[in-house]
């Protein structure tokens, strides 16, 4: 499963910490410079791309990234 | 101008960034994060585009909406913000001398703050009224004065 987060409003760290704390619940990694994310899940789920947006923009949010 | 498009299980909202800032946009943002997921796209320069999927079932148009109002909410607080900035700092500078003056001892910003601040007293008219001199000093002559002519009589 693919997600493409627009570089202009993620931001890598978030991305790269919310991938971290995901490792429960699936494996990712960035795939290129365009925030490209390609996540596999360890157990079927049917919003964890969603989930894993609104995540990272909470981590913005918390560590005020933008 | 139609902003705010409708599809099966999202409302998506394009906002002009000359309109509303990228923070106030995040701000707005972090508000829906419980309500829906939300999906930032776009160009932040030309045009910002937000996809909010609900979590729940929702009326669709409510929600965007709702997002729209309070975008006008945070780009109000986020000028407001701006436009009091200095006097917050500056009430701010006050409070720290206030409560620790040695704060001032080696800094010259503060040093110039305290300066202005005399030059300002030493300009303002001292007392034209005479409502700075306590009423004991400003009337103990008259009523001493009354006294004494109550006891000649």
């Amino acid at each position: 499963m693919k997600i493409k987060l627009n570089k202009d409003f993620y931001n890598k760290q978030a991305i790269e910490e919310a991938l971290n704390d995901f490792e429960g619940v699936c494996k990712g990694k960035i795939l290129n410079e365009d925030m490209e994310v390609e996540l596999q899940l360890k157990e079927e789920n049917k919003n964890i791309k969603q989930e894993f947006c609104n995540y990272v923009l909470g981590l913005m949010k918390n560590k005020i990234m933008v | 101008m139609n902003n705010m498009n409708i599809t099966d299980n999202s409302v998506i909202i394009s906002v002009n960034p000359n309109l509303y800032a990228l923070e106030t946009i995040y701000s707005a943002s972090y508000v829906f994060l419980d309500r829906a997921y939300i999906l930032l796209n776009g160009d932040p320069k030309k045009e910002i585009i937000i996809q909010l999927q609900p979590k729940e079932q929702e009326d669709l148009k409510k929600l965007g909406g709702e997002f729209l109002n309070e975008l006008i909410n945070y780009g109000d607080y986020k000028k407001r913000a701006e436009q009091t900035k200095e006097i917050r700092e500056m009430l701010l500078q006050r409070a720290i001398i206030t409560n620790d003056p040695s704060t001032i001892q080696d800094n010259e910003e503060f040093k110039a703050i305290i300066d202005e601040l005399e030059i300002d007293s030493k300009n303002c008219p001292t007392n034209p009224k005479e409502i700075a001199i306590p009423w004991e000093e400003k009337y103990e002559d008259k009523k001493k004065g009354k006294e004494n002519e109550n006891k000649t009589e």
